[in-house]
């Protein structure tokens, strides 16, 4: 009945009984996993909060969304099982069989519809919603609570199928016929472009008390913004905070940095940045050095890592990326590298799971929590996917140029939405703190002068005319704000060309150091050494010199936003930055150069 | 021939691929001549790396709900905002 043995897990064991109930059948897909019963408890949890329980979508609205998301997907399993309870709700079986046809949303209202075509936009495109997309729905008549269901039925519908193709299960009655829709071909570009998220309204600012962040806070060390962006949800919350800890967080069958390393990988190649940066942070906070995290990011197989571990992931992405090739072969082959059974069923939700939050984060548009390190960024911004049976947009990797994904937000605001300007806010504030650093070399300054930053924009938004970007512009109160903070503690340094057209007349600068530098530098220090010495030698340079590298190099503005930023033209500011990135290799230079004496062939 | 000092000026460009077709073409005809440009090349593309990863200025995790919340304090109790 499927790849796993099933065994009973006893009469004290309730969750099973749970899942009778809230599907009038055991699902064979909880039989499957009866070998850690854990995992049946989380996912209960996790199926009762998002689906079973009564929420602002009913039943029908959420059961129509996963036999949406079945179809999309060409998943047997899911469709008659869903197919199934559409028919116990009182669907007749025409508008059964049209949910699973080529063109679901006919006949449905307008609202019904926008919402069964943002499920299959994520999971066909994996597209993003547009803010017009948001913008339907609430003229539909659903509220961002709706919005947040409708997303995390998408998500958990996707963890299904996931989970139903690894487990291997065989359908709980008399199986649906589906028909996938055409896949977009790889070089489809995917709607939804330059814009991002997030478009969903938090439950408000003093969400910190809430219990499941207490979870993140000490198995994370941080709230990742996507579990802030459900904060409407507070149960659901709870739930996925749980089934985190039981599958990726306990170690009692596979070790967290394999699950870690696998959840990475995965993310990847759903072209996923988001979870990439989370996950690979995590990697790294388990001791897993930078380069290799990156090379999991980026190639799996060049890793480095141990037999048993690369066939792992080959595993986990063969069944989220080849959902028709995966088979009982696949399951051995694993089973082959040493792979114990409960650690194969790991491994299968361990992957669903990774698509689950995927799905979810494409859903609420969440923006990142760290920077992906620039080999990484680069990479997958370059990525085709691979074996493409999805198509993934560039996820949360800013476009360099072209529209400004802000501007829905500053409309909103200058329209009066108050509360519309936390988005902007969130978005921006790591941005402006670092800006102010870089300033003022003083955590209290950029801590008041971010403040005063975000204060100004607000109360100025009104002349904010768009004939620069949001960031441009608010990056440009923040320089004012910082040089001002400098002139009243009295610095000595030429203020007056921190900004603004200086003087370039101090005389040719002069490279000192010469020798070879070492090929992998990086690698001689931790990240915490690098951080020091960097900030160091950005503290001696010059406050005009260190402001562009910090827009450039470090908050990665264009050229031209960065010039803009600093009031300066163009060439000014390359030749500025020219001479500030060579001060700065010289300052690098003593402890970076190559220590062998050999010479680069460079 | 471009001279040791016009690499200089043209470094950044060329680093972050700004460069023309031509110009680009110019600097590799130096570096393939120029040692001393070639490791200050080498160098400075390894210095971009490493500070673009430093994570320097960083915010403290920690500190970040605390500016936001402080921030949306003010944000909604400022009379100008009543437009």
């Amino acid at each position: 009945m499927s790849y796993f043995q099933e065994v009973d897990p006893g009469p004290s064991f309730e969750a099973l009984q749970r899942l009778r109930e809230g599907f009038g059948v055991l699902p064979n897909l909880y039989r499957a996993q009866t070998l850690l019963p854990r995992l049946i408890e989380a996912e209960t949890r996790l199926v009762e909060v998002v689906l079973l329980r009564a929420g602002v979508l009913t039943r029908l609205q959420k059961e129509s969304i996963l036999l949406g998301v079945s179809a999309a997907r060409g998943n047997v399993y899911c469709a008659t099982l869903h197919g199934r309870a559409l028919g116990t709700l009182g669907m007749t079986e025409e508008a059964i069989e049209r949910l699973t046809g080529t063109d679901p949303a006919a006949g449905l209202p307008s609202g019904e519809a926008a919402l069964l075509e943002l499920a299959r936009g994520l999971i066909i495109r994996s597209a993003s919603p547009r803010l017009s997309d948001i913008e339907a729905l609430h003229a539909g008549g659903f509220e961002d609570t709706a919005i947040l269901e409708a997303v995390l039925v998408t998500a958990l519908g996707e963890f299904l199928c996931v989970l139903s193709i690894g487990l291997g299960v065989e359908p709980d009655f008399a199986p649906r016929s589906v028909k996938p829709p055409r896949r977009p071909g790889s070089q489809e570009k995917a709607p939804g472009g330059e814009e991002v998220g997030p478009w969903l309204r938090g439950a408000g600012t003093t969400v910190e008390a809430l219990p499941p962040f207490a979870f993140f806070r000490d198995r994370f060390g941080f709230v990742p913004g996507l579990y802030r962006a459900q904060t409407l949800l507070p149960e659901v919350v709870g739930a996925e905070a749980h089934l985190l800890d039981t599958v990726l967080v306990r170690e009692d069958v596979l070790a967290r940095e394999r699950k870690e390393r696998l959840l990475v990988a995965v993310s990847s190649a759903s072209r996923n940045a988001y979870c990439v940066a989370v996950h690979s942070e995590l990697l790294r906070n388990l001791g897993a050095d930078e380069e290799s995290v990156d090379r999991i990011a980026i190639d799996y197989r060049s890793a480095g890592l141990a037999p048993e571990d690369r066939a792992l992931l080959e595993f986990a992405l063969t069944l989220t990326n080849d959902a028709d090739g995966f088979s009982r072969q696949d399951i051995d082959a694993l089973r082959r590298e040493g792979l114990g059974e409960t650690q194969v069923l790991e491994a299968v939700v361990a992957t669903a799971l990774t698509r689950f939050l995927n799905t979810l984060q494409a859903g609420l548009g969440t923006v990142p929590d760290f920077a992906l390190r620039r080999a990484v960024a680069e990479e997958m911004m370059n990525r085709k996917h691979p074996a493409a049976t999805l198509t993934k947009k560039e996820g949360t990797i800013r476009a360099p140029a072209g529209e400004d994904e802000d501007d829905p937000w500053v409309q909103r605001v200058r329209a009066g939405d108050t509360q519309a300007f936390e988005i902007l806010l969130r978005r921006h504030h790591r941005r402006i703190y670092r800006t102010l650093m870089g300033i003022t070399l003083n955590h209290a300054d950029a801590e008041d002068g971010a403040q005063n930053t975000f204060l100004k924009a607000f109360q100025h938004i009104g002349e904010f005319e768009g004939t620069s970007r949001f960031t441009t512009w608010l990056t440009r109160i923040a320089i004012n704000e910082g040089v001002q903070r400098l002139r009243r503690r009295r610095e000595t340094e030429s203020l007056d060309t921190v900004g603004g057209a200086g003087s370039e007349d101090e005389g040719e600068f002069r490279p000192g150091d010469l020798r070879d530098w070492a090929d992998d530098p990086e690698e001689q220090y931790s990240q915490a050494e690098r951080r020091a010495l960097v900030e160091k030698e950005l503290r001696r340079l010059p406050a005009k010199y260190r402001l562009t590298i910090l827009l450039r190099d470090i908050e990665r503005l264009s050229t031209s936003d960065a010039a803009a930023a600093m009031d300066l033209g163009e060439a000014t500011f390359k030749t500025r930055l020219s001479r500030a990135r060579l001060m700065l290799r010289d300052a690098l230079a003593p402890h970076f150069v190559r220590r062998d004496g050999r010479v680069t062939n460079a | 021939m471009l001279s040791c000092d016009e690499i200089l000026v043209e470094l950044s460009k060329y680093l972050d691929d700004e460069a023309a077709a031509s110009l680009r073409r110019d600097v590799e005809a130096h570096l393939a001549t120029c040692r001393t440009c070639s490791v200050l090349l080498d160098s400075t593309r390894k210095t971009l790396k490493i500070v673009t990863d430093s994570r320097s200025f960083d915010l403290p995790e920690s500190l970040s709900e605390r500016m936001i919340e402080s921030i949306m304090k003010s944000v909604q109790s400022d009379p100008a905002g009543e437009k």
